[in-house]
């Protein structure tokens, strides 16, 4: 659970700065699940500190992804336009 | 529509959304720590309950607005797939959503759902005030037209129609939110047996709010029956509330029976 959290936390925050094409919305769902993986792997003792390691990453990949939301219930057609 | 800073703008949206995520993690630590529960499984039930909730409100969205998404590009275009995953959620799905995520994270982790959702239960509607101040500052999810006091006209919206005069409905929901997040804070502090009503309070009253406040909605609703999606939606979540509260009632009052027979 601490390695599936920390690479999750980082996948998050890569595909948060850098977008990755179509994948971004990924990053916030990445993220949400490492924290809760990392969360889970610190009752792990001897890899606590690995699941610490994966819970801050994926905290900061789902605050960075989180951030570029634009709008809630959206016009999807507005969206669109903003979009491209 | 955002916030500069350098050469970057930040999103109001987004950011009323970090806000309201770390308010509600921040109160819900507090919750944790006056009921003498662990936050690391709070912080679990909450990230199910996130992940659901995501799930569901997109769901939702999909639903209501299938008919004005080009599902042949969906595949074949990754932009149009970015723009459609990325924008459009329905609050009502992610309510949906998040019981179910947080009911299945309880049962994958073995985690009792009941104790974390009751403590929880004021922390939903302070970050959803927050939340819905972003929606006010991006202009999504605006009003019917209004020239009255306390009217917003959106000049540089996404969404919402440039020069009209609009009723502030986001505001007025986010002020009814904290009021009812400093009400709930209130009526369960370090009162165990009112804490074990909180989240049904929280979503009867939130169900009857937004009853009425979609009336005042000027953005696409998807009526069906002379009722919008979320009032059709608030009808059977106030229907759920009170049929659970009458089946807890009923049970107590059988439980109190059994124990009066017991001492006799």
């Amino acid at each position: 659970m601490a390695v599936a959290s920390l690479v999750l936390g980082i996948l998050s925050i890569l595909i948060a700065l850098f977008g990755f094409g179509s994948l971004w919305w990924l990053a916030p769902v990445l993220g949400i699940i490492g924290i809760v993986l990392g969360v889970q792997g610190k009752k792990d003792y001897g890899k606590r500190g690995l699941a610490q390691a994966g819970f801050v990453c994926s905290i900061v990949g789902t605050v960075l992804s989180l951030l570029w939301y634009v709008a809630c219930a959206a016009l999807f057609g507005s969206l669109l336009a903003w979009a491209f | 529509m955002g916030l500069q800073l350098g050469n970057r703008v930040i999103p109001y949206y987004g950011l009323c959304m970090v806000l309201g995520v770390a308010a509600a993690s921040l109160a819900g630590w507090k919750q944790a720590k006056l009921y003498r529960k662990s936050f690391d499984d709070l912080i679990t039930i909450a990230g199910c309950a996130g992940l659901g909730g995501i799930l569901g409100a997109k769901l939702l969205y999909l639903a209501v607005s299938w008919r004005s998404i080009d599902w042949s590009r969906v595949l074949s275009d990754g932009g149009y797939l970015s723009a459609l995953m990325g924008g459009g959620f329905v609050f009502y799905g992610g309510v949906i959503g998040a019981v179910l995520g947080a009911w299945t994270g309880g049962r994958i982790f073995r985690i009792v759902v009941g104790d974390y959702v009751q403590l929880a239960a004021p922390c939903i509607p302070l970050g959803h005030a927050i939340g819905r101040l972003g929606c006010g500052l991006a202009g999504c999810c605006y009003g019917i037209p209004y020239s009255g006091p306390a009217a917003i006209v959106y000049e540089n919206s996404l969404l919402a129609p440039a020069g009209v005069s609009l009723f502030p409905v986001q505001f007025l929901e986010s002020a009814l939110e904290f009021i009812l997040a400093g009400v709930l804070f209130f009526y369960t502090d370090r009162h165990i047996e009112r804490a074990k009503h909180g989240f049904e309070i929280y979503l009867g009253t939130y169900a009857v709010l937004r009853f009425f406040l979609e009336y005042l909605r000027g953005d696409e609703r998807g009526i069906y029956g002379g009722l919008s999606t979320s009032q059709w939606l608030s009808l059977a979540l106030l229907a759920a509330v009170v049929w659970y509260t009458a089946l807890w009632s009923r049970r107590r009052g059988n439980a109190g029976k059994t124990v009066k027979k017991g001492e006799g």
